[in-house]
């Protein structure tokens, strides 16, 4: 291995290990929140985010929801996903008899500029996945004349 | 580390099962389907100062949050936290011993195998890895195909590795699974082989009944261990060299 290809090989390794750091910082930082809003007697969905070449894919896990209760609005950076449970699910019990939770709620800032409008929605097992056509990605064809 | 005991089974080669959290919580859910279905008792549990600061609460009753039940011929290690990357040597290890200390005939891990188009999957598929060949052949002769490709990531892998060391029998069940989403469905279809392996009775029906319901109430489970998996992962990936030079 050349000098070159050696030194390469470190700077490789440190980006590695500062990506890693940083996405352990923002992960601790992500864990420490709680999964529920008191305020707005909501809680927060597990979700994931995926991209292929092309698309987009977010995906929320929505148990004891009805479809038509999903209401999905998104911009070319966010979404925000509400969904009504089927019914309320109690707090935990130090929060007080009272509280109840009624829906999931979330916003995510999207990794990638998307288009909403090309977005598509599906709803199955409980599992609500939302596709979007990447905008930095979209393809023209370009004539040559 | 340490399994402090309190109770032990009369029986003889026992099966030691573990339903640890990994991939879909699979492990988790069917261990705690298993428990309740059995009726099983605490027996042990695992003590460290590797251990995160917790205990549980069940109905106003101190729990630690790594137990193990037992029932019949069964014990079953099962965990409400997540397992730190740094703790899963250890607990491998303490597994592996506390088998060895009962005799036990053979340790069974009940663990997911995340697919990506586990959406279009109706019925999730069980595949098995075993560090014995008679054990792969009992499991085979059952219908449980085995997992030819691929890698093992996490407690699991510790456990196989500790039992190949060892020569201690150790079967892993993996159901096809979501990735980051609790997956009762899994959990169900694990049970199912499980039943067979070890002509169980178990009933999943009351599992996939309350399958919603599980699913809400282990979000945060999920998310921790989602969290602590993919730190594995990518240190994984990170260190492995490329398959075109193996």
């Amino acid at each position: 291995m050349s000098f070159e290809e050696r030194i390469d090989e470190i700077f490789e390794r440190i980006r590695r290990e500062v990506r890693r750091f940083l996405e352990d910082i923002e992960r601790y930082f992500e864990l420490e929140q709680p999964m529920w809003c008191y305020e707005t007697r909501s809680l927060e969905p597990l979700f994931t985010i995926t991209e292929t070449e092309e698309e987009l894919i977010v995906t929320f896990d929505l148990p004891m929801v009805d479809k038509d209760s999903i209401k999905i609005n998104a911009t070319e950076e966010s979404l925000e996903v509400e969904a009504k449970l089927r019914r309320a699910v109690p707090g935990p019990r130090y929060l007080g008899s009272e509280v109840c939770f009624e829906k999931f709620r979330k916003t995510i800032r999207l990794p990638v500029k998307v288009d909403p409008r090309g977005a598509r929605a599906r709803y199955k097992d409980g599992i609500l996945e939302i596709r979007f056509p990447k905008l930095s990605q979209r393809r023209f064809h370009i004539r040559v004349t | 580390m340490r399994i402090i005991e309190r109770k032990s089974l009369p029986t003889e080669e026992p099966y030691i099962l573990t339903g640890l959290p990994d991939i879909g919580l699979v492990g988790t859910i069917a261990s705690l389907h298993i428990i309740r279905q059995l009726n099983m008792e605490e027996m042990a549990y695992v003590e460290s100062d590797e251990l995160p600061p917790v205990v549980v609460l069940h109905k106003g009753h101190l729990k630690m949050p790594i137990r193990i039940y037992g029932h019949d011929r069964i014990y079953i290690v099962t965990s409400e936290i997540a397992i730190s990357p740094n703790v899963m040597p250890l607990l491998a290890k303490n597994i592996v011993d506390y088998a060895m200390s009962k005799n036990a005939k053979a340790i069974i891990m009940l663990g997911g195998l995340a697919v990506p188009n586990r959406l279009e999957i109706e019925k999730p598929k069980v595949y098995a890895v075993a560090t014995l060949d008679e054990i792969l052949e009992q499991a085979k002769n059952i219908g449980i195909e085995p997992l030819d490709e691929g890698f093992v990531v996490g407690i699991h892998a510790l456990i196989l590795r500790e039992c190949s060391f060892r020569r201690v029998p150790a079967l892993l069940l993996l159901a096809q699974c979501h990735v980051q989403y609790p997956d009762p469905g899994a959990a169900a279809s694990i049970i199912e082989a499980l039943n067979k392996f070890l002509n169980l009775n178990i009933d999943v029906e009351p599992l996939l009944k309350e399958a919603e319901s599980l699913r809400l109430k282990l979000r945060e489970l999920m998310r921790r261990t989602t969290a602590t998996l993919s730190r594995i992962q990518k240190s994984h990936e990170y260190e492995a060299p490329p398959m075109m030079y193996i």
